[in-house]
This record gives C-alpha cells, sequence and structure tokens, in this order.
C-alpha cells in the first residue's frame, strides 16, 4: 500500500538521522521502536471503508502509541517495585531511565534500600545516574565496572535497563552487561531487566560476534583512558568508593589517574595502539531471573510469545 | 597432665545426657543410666570404677551390636550378608544391582578401602563375635533382634542396629564394660568424647594388666586388649576417628622395646596415651578452636549444625575474645544434639538462633559463614560427619557462603569414599519414632502422627516390630560430603584446602609406626 | 470499574446479609479461612466456587463489569482473609477470567448477527469499555464455566493420577517430602496398576508429616522407608526420583514446597536427579514475587522445643518457617492435571487461565 511505502521510506530516513545525532551508532531500541510503530500503525484492516477512515484510524493509533510509551515506563514502575524491599542493595549498571523510575518509585513507597552503580564507563552515565537517583533521596554508591564481582556478594538484586529485547528472552544493552549478569548467576543473585515494550526487537543473536553481524556496535570507535572529573587549582580531585569510606585521590596535574607523569592525549604523537571499543552486548535469556514491561511481567520465556503477538 | 585435668577436659567434650538441663533431653526409653545420680555429662574422675558395675548388671537391656552375617572371610564391605539373601529371595530386591556388584570378589573400588591394613572394617566386625565369644556366643539369647524384613537393603553390607540383653563378661574391665554402656545409650557421643574416653579406658586396662610367667609383653598386651577392643565395637561400631586410635595403641604396644620391664613398659604405655589424648585431641581442639576464632570477624552469623566439640569451643573462644557475632544453630532429629550447644552458647551470652535442618535454606542468605564439625577426614577431601552436615554444606555453596570444617588431625584417614552409603552407621530406628522436637504438639497430634498400628504407650524396643508390615525406618548416622562443598579445612597444625587432605596425612603418618593389622 | 453494585469493606458484609443464605456461607468461609480450619487447598478452592457461584447467582446484575465488580469484591475479603492462601486468589482470577471470555464469545456473536465490523475489538485501548455493553445470555453462559471449572477441580486427582504408570518405572525409589495428598494419590495409583516400586519419605520436622504420609502409603501396599531429614542427600545418590509436594505454583515456574522442600530438590540436582512436581494447575498462581519470604508463614517455636526449656536460654530466639521456594531451575516437570509441562511452559498457562488486568483484585 502506498501509506505503507511512504511510511517506510520515512522510517529508514529516520534511523539514518538517529545515527547521525547519536554519534554513528543506530541504536537498537529506536529501530525496534520505530518498526514496531510502523507494524502497529499500518495494520492491515479489510473492513474499514474507505480511505479518510483509514487515515484517521492510522493516525489515532499513531497517538496512541506514542501515548502508551510515555506511560509505559510509569507502568513498569508499578510492576517492578513490589521486588525492591526493605533493606536491600540493588546493583545497576549505567544509566536507564526506567530503572531510575523503578527505583524512584519503591523510594516513594517508603522503602529502605541501597544502590549501587557502576560508573559505566566509557561516558561515565553511571554518574550521572547517581545523580538523579540522590536527588530522589536514595543513598548511592558509584563502583568501577570492574569492581562488580567484588562486590556482588552484597549485592541482594541486579536491575538493569535494556536498550533491546531479543527474541531468544536476551538482552541486548550497554557494553558490561554481560559480565554482570554472568557474575550475578554466579553468586545466585536474581537479574531483573526493565524496558518498555516497543524495545522489543526481532533479532535473535547467538554470540556476541553475531550481535555485531546485525547491530552496528561501533566497534571501531575510540578509546581513551578515564579522565577526572573535576579539576581544582592544579591537583585533580577523583572520588572513588572503597572500603567502608569515601576517601579523595589526589592525582598530579597532568591530567590522568594513570600517574604524575605519565600523559596520554587524544592528540597526534600518541603512542599508536589498537583498541575496541563496542556500544553494547548481548546478555543470554539464561542469565535473566524475570524482565518488567508494559506488557506485564515476562519471563524470558515468554518474550518470544510477546514478540510474535507485536509484530503479527 | 593429670587424671583430673584429662576427666575434666572429658566431661566437657561429653554430650547429650540427660542429666545437665532440665528438660532439654531426650527421654530415652530404656535407659540403663537414666535412673543414676545426677553426675555432669560424662563420668569424672574416679568413676571409671568398680561402683558402676552393680547397675550395669542389673540395667535393663541394652542395646549391643550384632553382626547381621555369618562368619565371612577378608570380604570387607563385599559379601552381602545373610540377611540379604533372604529378601534376595522376594520378588523386589530394589538394590540388587547395587548389591550385587558389591559380592564380586574384587569388590566395588568404592569399598576397597575398608579392606585397608589396621581398620576395623566392616568384615572384621562379622569376625569377631564368632572368633571371640565361642561357644558362648551361639548360646546367648539373641532374640528380638531387627527382623530381616525391617531391614534396609540399601545399608544391608552394613551391621544392622538390634537389642541383645547384655552378658557379664567376667573377663572384661569393668571401666571397659561401663564405657560400652554408655556407648550403646548414647551417653557419650562425638568422635571426641568417645575416642578419649576409649583411651582412658584402655589406659586402666593396661595399668591392671598382669603379664602371664612366660608370655611376651608385646605379643600377650596386645591379645588382652582384643576383647575388649571388641565388646566396645559390639556396643556401637567404632569411628573412623577411634579406628585411629585403636590402630596407633596396637602400633605403639608392638613397638615396644623386647628389653624393657613389664613395669617400664606398662609405663610407657601409660604415658603415651596421656600424651595422645592430651596433644592430638585435647590440645589440638583448643589450637583448632583458637585458629578458627580467629577468622571469626564482628558482626558475622555463623551458622553450626548439630554438636561438634571444636565448634563449640571455637564458639565460645571467640566470644572470649570480645568479638560480637551472632549463631544460628541448626538441630535434627532423631538426636536434636543442637540443644545442648544452643544452652551452652546461651551460658556464655552469646546472641543465637536456632532451627531445624529444614529452615537453613530460609537463613542461609543472611549467613556469613559456615562452621561444621568433623568425624573423620577422608584422602579425597571428603568429610564424614554427622547426618545432615552434606546438606548444609551443599546449602553454603549454593549461596557461595563458605563451608569451614574443623578437624584434628587424629581423624585424618587414608579411607577414600565418595558416597554416605559404603560406609556408614545403622542406628536404632526407633529413635525415629520418638516424639517430635518439643511437646508443642498435642497428645491427640503425636498420637495421629504415631506409625503403630493403634498400639500406644508401647515399649520403644518394641516399637519397630509393631509398624506396619511395608513400614521400614532408616536411621543413618553420618553422611559424607564431597570435597566441593568443603572451602576450607582448619587442623591444629593450621589451615588447609580440602585437597591437601592426603599430603598431611603423608606427614604425619611418618611419625607412626606403620603396622599391618588386620583385626 | 465505572459501575460498582457491590460496596467495599464492611459494608460488603451488610450488602450480603439481604441474602441470607449466602451471607451465611460467606461467613462461614471467611471465618474458616482466617482460623485456617480448612484442611488442604483442594476443599479451599471448591468452597471459593462454591460460595462465589452463590453469590453470582443470588445478586442482581446486568452487565459483565458489574458481575466483575460483585466478584472482585466478595473475593477481595476472602483474600484478605487468607492471604497466604494462595488458591483463593487463584479461584477468584479465574472466575473473572471466565466472565470475560463469556462476554466476549457472546458480544462477538451479538455483533456478527448485527453484521457490524469486528475492526475495534482488537484494539486495547477500547477493550474496557466493552464490558458495559449488556449481553444476552451471559448469565448462563457464565453459569455453565463455572460448573465446568468446578468439574474440572473434582477431577483434579484423576486427571493427574493418569499420569501415574507413565512416570514410574517398575523397581524404581522415589523420594518424597512430608505429605501431600497428590502425590499420595499418584503414588498409590501406581501401586494399585501393579507397579512395584519403592518410597523414601523424608519425616518433614518438625511436624513430622512425612510419617503420616509413610504410613498411608504403606498401608497401600507399597514398600516405604522413612528418614530423617538429615539423611536426605547421603540417600540421594540411590534415589531415581524425587516427587515434590506444591503448596502454590509462582509465575515464573517456581513453586512453594512445605519446609525442607528445597534442600531435596537442590541435593537431587546435585546428584543429577530428576524432580517431578505433582499439582493441580489450580495451584497456578499469577504472581511473579519469588524468594523465600514470599508467601511464607513464620509458625509457632512451639514445634521446634518446648517453651518451659527456653526460659534456661535467654540469649536464643527460634525460627520455625512453614515454606521454601524452589526456583524453576531445581525442578523439571510438573505432573498436572491437564499433563506434564516444563518450567518454562507455565508462563503460557497462565495466559490461559487468567486475565492480565485481575492481577490486582482493587
Amino acid at each position: 500500500m502506498g501509506i505503507q511505502n511512504d511510511l517506510k521510506a520515512a522510517t529508514s530516513e529516520l534511523i539514518e538521522y538517529e545515527r547521525r545525532i547519536s554519534g554513528g551508532r543506530a541504536s537498537i531500541s529506536f529501530r525496534a521502536c520505530v518498526e514496531l510503530f510502523f507494524r502497529y500503525a499500518t495494520r492491515e484492516n479489510d473492513d474499514v471503508p474507505d480511505f479518510e477512515t483509514l487515515n484517521k484510524l492510522f493516525i489515532a493509533r499513531g497517538h496512541h502509541f506514542v501515548a502508551n510509551a510515555l506511560k509505559s515506563r510509569l507502568g513498569i514502575a508499578e510492576l517492578g517495585h513490589s521486588f525492591v524491599q526493605d533493606g536491600m542493595m540493588i546493583l545497576t549498571h549505567g544509566r536507564s531511565e526506567v530503572v531510575t523510575g523503578v527505583l524512584i518509585r519503591a523510594a516513594q513507597s517508603n522503602k529502605n534500600f541501597t544502590v549501587m552503580v557502576t560508573e559505566g564507563r566509557p561516558e561515565g552515565s553511571g554518574f550521572k545516574a547517581a545523580e538523579r537517583l540522590t536527588e530522589a533521596g536514595i543513598p548511592v554508591t558509584v563502583i568501577l565496572d570492574s569492581a562488580a564481582a567484588y562486590f556482588m556478594e552484597r549485592v541482594d538484586i541486579v536491575l538493569l535497563g535494556a536498550e533491546g529485547v531479543v527474541e531468544s528472552g536476551g538482552i541486548v544493552n550497554k557494553i558490561g552487561t554481560c559480565q554482570l549478569a554472568m557474575v550475578a548467576k554466579l553468586y545466585n543473585k536474581p537479574l531483573y531487566v526493565a524496558a518498555e515494550s516497543y524495545k522489543f526487537a526481532r533479532l535473535y543473536p547467538l554470540t556476541q560476534a553475531d550481535l555485531e553481524d546485525n547491530v552496528d556496535n561501533d566497534v571501531e570507535k575510540p578509546l581513551f583512558p578515564p579522565l577526572l572529573t573535576g579539576m581544582e587549582g592544579g591537583t585533580a580531585t577523583v572520588k572513588v568508593e572503597e572500603g567502608e569510606g569515601r576517601h579523595t585521590q589526589e592525582r598530579g596535574s597532568s591530567g590522568t589517574l594513570l600517574g604524575r607523569n605519565t600523559v596520554f592525549d587524544s592528540g597526534p604523537g600518541v603512542a599508536a595502539m589498537t583498541t575496541k571499543n563496542p556500544s553494547c552486548d548481548y546478555t543470554p535469556a539464561q542469565y535473566i531471573s524475570l524482565l518488567f514491561t508494559d506488557l506485564g511481567i515476562l519471563t524470558p520465556a515468554a518474550v518470544s510469545d510477546e514478540l510474535i503477538k507485536l509484530y503479527q | 597432665m593429670g587424671d583430673d585435668e584429662l576427666s575434666t577436659s572429658l566431661s566437657e567434650m561429653s554430650l547429650t545426657g540427660s542429666r545437665s538441663l532440665g528438660g532439654i533431653g531426650d527421654d530415652r526409653p530404656g535407659s540403663a543410666l537414666s535412673s543414676s545420680p545426677a553426675s555432669p555429662g560424662f563420668v569424672g574422675k574416679g568413676t571409671l570404677r568398680p561402683k558402676h558395675k552393680q547397675q550395669q548388671s542389673g540395667a535393663s537391656p541394652t542395646r549391643v551390636r550384632k553382626s547381621s552375617s555369618p562368619k565371612s572371610g577378608k570380604g570387607g564391605g563385599g559379601k552381602a550378608s545373610g540377611g540379604v539373601k533372604e529378601d534376595r529371595n522376594r520378588g523386589r530386591d530394589v538394590s540388587s544391582g547395587t548389591t550385587t556388584s558389591r559380592n564380586t570378589p574384587g569388590g566395588s573400588s568404592r569399598c576397597e578401602s575398608e579392606r585397608t591394613q589396621g581398620h576395623f572394617s566392616a568384615g572384621a566386625k562379622r569376625q569377631g563375635p564368632q572368633s571371640h565369644r565361642g561357644a558362648r556366643a551361639e548360646s546367648e539369647d539373641w532374640g528380638r533382634h531387627q527382623a530381616p524384613s525391617k531391614m534396609i537393603h540399601l545399608f544391608s553390607h552394613l551391621p544392622q542396629y538390634s537389642k541383645r540383653s547384655t552378658q557379664s563378661k567376667s573377663d572384661l574391665h569393668p571401666a571397659i564394660e561401663t564405657l560400652g554402656l554408655l556407648y550403646a545409650d548414647g551417653s557419650v557421643r562425638g568422635s571426641n568424647a568417645r575416642t578419649a574416653a576409649m583411651l582412658l579406658a584402655f589406659k586402666e586396662v593396661v595399668r591392671e594388666y598382669q603379664l602371664p610367667p612366660g608370655e611376651v609383653l608385646r605379643l600377650d598386651l596386645d591379645k588382652a586388649l582384643k576383647p575388649h577392643i571388641q565388646y566396645l565395637i559390639n556396643c556401637r561400631p567404632h569411628s573412623i576417628a577411634m579406628g585411629n586410635a585403636i590402630k596407633w595403641l596396637r602400633g605403639r604396644i608392638h613397638s615396644l622395646d623386647p628389653e624393657a620391664g613389664p613395669a617400664e613398659a606398662k609405663e610407657s604405655i601409660v604415658e603415651a596415651i596421656d600424651a595422645y589424648v592430651e596433644e592430638r585431641i585435647t590440645f589440638a581442639a583448643k589450637t583448632l578452636a583458637e585458629v578458627t576464632a580467629n577468622k571469626i570477624s564482628d558482626g558475622d552469623v555463623v551458622l553450626v549444625y548439630g554438636r561438634s566439640y571444636s565448634v563449640e569451643l571455637t564458639l565460645l573462644r571467640a566470644k572470649a575474645q570480645g568479638k560480637k557475632f551472632r549463631v544460628l544453630v541448626v538441630d535434627s532429629r532423631p538426636l536434636l544434639e543442637g540443644r545442648r550447644l544452643l544452652a551452652s552458647l546461651s551460658r556464655a551470652s552469646i546472641p543465637s538462633t536456632y532451627l531445624n535442618l529444614n529452615a537453613v535454606s530460609y537463613v542461609m542468605r543472611g549467613v556469613s559463614k559456615v562452621l561444621l564439625g568433623v568425624a573423620a577426614m577422608l584422602s579425597n577431601g571428603a568429610v564424614i560427619s554427622r547426618a545432615g552436615t552434606a546438606v548444609v554444606a551443599m546449602l553454603a555453596r549454593r549461596f557461595n557462603i563458605p563451608a569451614i570444617f574443623c578437624c584434628e588431625t587424629y581423624k585424618f584417614s587414608d579411607k577414600v569414599q565418595l558416597d554416605s552409603i559404603c560406609w556408614n552407621e545403622v542406628g536404632d530406628p526407633a529413635e525415629l519414632l520418638r516424639p517430635a522436637g518439643g511437646r508443642g504438639a498435642t497428645r491427640q497430634v503425636e498420637q495421629a502422627h504415631s506409625l503403630q498400628e493403634d498400639k500406644p504407650g508401647i515399649a520403644a524396643s518394641e516399637l519397630t516390630a509393631s509398624l506396619p508390615q511395608r513400614l521400614k525406618l532408616l536411621n543413618i548416622r553420618y553422611d559424607l560430603t564431597p570435597m566441593k562443598y568443603v572451602s576450607l579445612v582448619i587442623t591444629e597444625v593450621g589451615m588447609i584446602p580440602p585437597t591437601s587432605v592426603p599430603v598431611l596425612l603423608r606427614e604425619s603418618s611418618k611419625d607412626d609406626v606403620n603396622v599391618n593389622f588386620e583385626f | 470499574m465505572k459501575s460498582s453494585v457491590a460496596p467495599s469493606g464492611k459494608d460488603l458484609d451488610a450488602w450480603l446479609s439481604t441474602w441470607p443464605h449466602v451471607h451465611g456461607q460467606y461467613r462461614s468461609l471467611i471465618t474458616s479461612l482466617q482460623r485456617r480450619k480448612v484442611a488442604g487447598s483442594l476443599p479451599c478452592a471448591k468452597m471459593t466456587i462454591e460460595l462465589l457461584k452463590a453469590v453470582m447467582g443470588t445478586c442482581r446484575w446486568t452487565t459483565a463489569a458489574e458481575l466483575m465488580s460483585v466478584v472482585k469484591r466478595v473475593g477481595k475479603a476472602l483474600v484478605d482473609a487468607q492471604p497466604l492462601q494462595l488458591v483463593v486468589g487463584n479461584v477468584v482470577r479465574r472466575i473473572l477470567f471466565i466472565i470475560r471470555e463469556e462476554h466476549k464469545t457472546k458480544l462477538r456473536e451479538v455483533r456478527a448477527r448485527e453484521g457490524g465490523s469486528t475492526a475495534s475489538l482488537s484494539d486495547d485501548g477500547e477493550a474496557g469499555n466493552e464490558l458495559e455493553a449488556s449481553v444476552p445470555g451471559l448469565r448462563t453462559g457464565v453459569m455453565e464455566a463455572i460448573g465446568e471449572l468446578q468439574l474440572e477441580l473434582d477431577n483434579v486427582y484423576n486427571e493427574i493420577c493418569e499420569l501415574a504408570l507413565e512416570h514410574i518405572h517398575a523397581n524404581e525409589v522415589i523420594l518424597t517430602v512430608g505429605r501431600s495428598k497428590t502425590v499420595e494419590t499418584f503414588l498409590r495409583e501406581a501401586a494399585e496398576r501393579r507397579r512395584a516400586f519403592e518410597v523414601i519419605v523424608a519425616e518433614s520436622a518438625p511436624d513430622i508429616a512425612g510419617r503420616e504420609m509413610a504410613k498411608s502409603l504403606a498401608a497401600a501396599g507399597i514398600e516405604t522407608t522413612v528418614i530423617s531429614d538429615s539423611a536426605v542427600y547421603a540417600i540421594m545418590a540411590r534415589v531415581n526420583q524425587v516427587l515434590l509436594p506444591c503448596r502454590a505454583l509462582i509465575a515464573n515456574g517456581g513453586l512453594i514446597a512445605p519446609c525442607g522442600g528445597h534442600m531435596a530438590a537442590l541435593a537431587a540436582k546435585e546428584l543429577s536427579v530428576p524432580v517431578v512436581c505433582v499439582t493441580g494447575l489450580f495451584k497456578l498462581s499469577p504472581v511473579y514475587r519469588h524468594d523465600q519470604d514470599a508467601f511464607n508463614d513464620l509458625r509457632s517455636p512451639s514445634a521446634l522445643i518446648e517453651y518451659a526449656d527456653t526460659q534456661l536460654l535467654p540469649e536464643a530466639d527460634f525460627l520455625n518457617p512453614a515454606y521454601d521456594y524452589v526456583p524453576p531451575e531445581l525442578v523439571d516437570l510438573y505432573i498436572t492435571n491437564t499433563g506434564g509441562h516444563q518450567t518454562f511452559y507455565l508462563y503460557r498457562l497462565l495466559g490461559e487461565y487468567y486475565h492480565h488486568d485481575d492481577s490486582s483484585l482493587d
């Protein structure tokens, strides 16, 4: 149908646009969302009498989709917050709006719990998430991505967002998620994923390499050593959580955590080093306990079912 | 180390007995010594004396082990007992597959260890009564033994539990006879207590032993000890640790200087026994407790199971060091040993929680470490301990919690075993019929739960006979915890991973006399 | 719901008293639930259906929405009387689902007859309003369906037992924990059909319910051995399968078993022994919370130790949880009245019995 073709063209252009503005990576959730919108809005209906009605129907559905998408976060928060109990320690990775929503909702129901966030290198999104949670009055601790195994024994549940939920019931999410999930599995800690249903994608990655074939993971983007978050009078300070208390580490004014005399910068003359920096990874379904979605609470096995329904 | 201190430490070690704490304690029907005047725990100094003899002769039927098979050769665990033959005739012999494999002369590899030298293997036990008692054995009243139909196929290779009336054996030292009774009715329980008591009783035997003219001391003393050893085994099968001690003692006797006079030789044996008990049991347990207590930190939640002497010492020691921790005492039927531990911890003002074994899944999440005792440490890194230990260790593993086993080196054995069935001890099935833990259940509920066919108030000894025909009871004393559940073994010589057990065994056995003993 | 025929809370009682017979039934069920007098999940389920059927038959309603509101209100009161008895909530939600389905069918018929388009039916956003529409024949339809549900409950054991011979082979050694009518019926069925096998029952302290089970099994001619819970791991190496009873099935495929069930299931997993849970699907609950504290009950510690003895133990406290949560990865198979299912499939069954909007009965 004409409309469908037009919409398809619009979709691909939108995806291209998104890729350009988000620095070269087409996020899987964006693609899934657009795809789903397309399907939802343009469902075939034989018994619609004329084009006018059909048009109106499509537009109505479009509005409905958008409204639902915005509402879905609230729905997920309602479902997910009951899994957060008093006295729990929750671990999350990087920054996810949905997860923040769940945690804030839990805090609103007067539960006392603490959150641990991994910093989420390379962009350090964990710090932003920590800010948001602190504003909401939730005690947060930021840890290194590599410290997840260290702290895992103290954690009660792991709560993650997802960029995409795939057919197998697994998720595609920020790099580091798979590692975290494996450690959680080893320590028998439940792992919950909070994701809106428009993130369900019709992908079935078998391995991480398989994922790269389907999703532009932007592996070749540069990888830089960590930078300081603040500088004061020539002495850089980085706050790092270690042991029982916080303490400040002071480093030299050279501007890196690597030592006083070592300088790394991104300019010309830097020693040539091969780096690989994928943006996301695939976490298989076996590590996931439950998914909180606006379609309800799903076991990973149920995701495939829902996907079939959604894409019909 | 004088007798005084030894006896006191023994009384510390001793377990159960319904005397120390009113109410907490199980009433054992027909217990021979339940009417004895209150004496704390095990006998103190000077009670290993004839005055107990009068109790014993008038005693109600005590439980003595009866071996279930006719004389078998060096079959070790390999031969099926006579009882099983009966069962094989019945249509369904569920475990026939497994028992047949054990019948082959080569024996299942798993049970090979029972034929190793010096151990009182199951085969040795079977030989015992016949060879030792001679004609008297046949004429004794074997009545009221466990009916063959009530035997569990799976454990038919092990001596079955049975009750028989005791005979006063005039050629046995009264200390041994007393001890035998204490073993049989469960008043002395636990590897440390039993081994120490046994060695001290042997000490008395040696002291009062008179060398007949024309005999060689080494050989004759050994011969004199044999019936005593056998009697104790008949009262209750020895633990592997006790077997180690016996082997050591006989080795020590064997290596006596032939030039020494009888008094001198006896004195050296007596001293050696004192040293063994002192160093390898008492002192070892104390050192062990010190080391383990250092592993407990403030804010810990420590889960323990049953009642292990070294674990108890550890907790008391940690408390004495001023640490703040909480103990979860896990207990299980039928022995309910945890209660005495609970009492002891409460006296020391250690905050504790008491729960049943079934509830461990519920609490394990909040536990920081698990401390368990050991009956025997096997060469393949597995632990033989009170039945239920394997369950606790498994749950600890599931929740990634370290399971620490406290084991004195004298309990190390060169046996290897893979499951809990090859070697075990079958206890009195009637213990399972005792009333449930607390008397929270009303009498009516107890009646409803009774397994007997409408015969309330029946004597314990007849309980099993009155069960419905197809119903059997299995009461095993030990189980085997595989190496994968053992995080750490603490001994008096240091902390080792379970993989290093054979190494330690090798090191310590270099000093022992390596003698081949068959019993 | 916009139109609510029944009031909630204390007013509900007053409202129901207009029908004395029903009211009497309602009060007696509430009291029995509160005092935990109802023995067993199946009788509980049956009584709940009886009551709701009586309520539905007696009170006046015209639309599905009204009927559902009545059922929800009464159901909520029942669930609140005994929140740990999940079967009550399950039955209520089943009935709500039945009402929805019947309504949808009847509405479709009506629309088909009128020749209208069915386009708007598939839009989720409008479904809620649909229930307000009055359809003829709804009452009879719903009552019939309820009757079928009752029949299903009556036949739960029969259906389960049909699989008995398939799952028990000759000379098998089966381990079970505590007491369960379902497991007992299952085993007795196999024994009656002349299958020769052995059963080992863990006595399940502190209430030693296993003894009762062992007694009835032995009476049925099955070779039974009673062991203490501490021997579960020791004996597991020689067990061919573990049959677990279940108090409730959780939506993620796990189950709530009597205390000691988790231990047995874990030991079985470690030793590669299959774990089978025998249960009726009326125990399948659309609840997702799964941890040791969800739906658990801490019972009186007097079963553990006499109160008098505790006087000498000032520093001690006592814990006696009633249930265990067994996670889905420890269970190999569910044998139910609709056949055998694996844990991954249970979420699917949920969709066939319950509607996602009915999760909360408020």
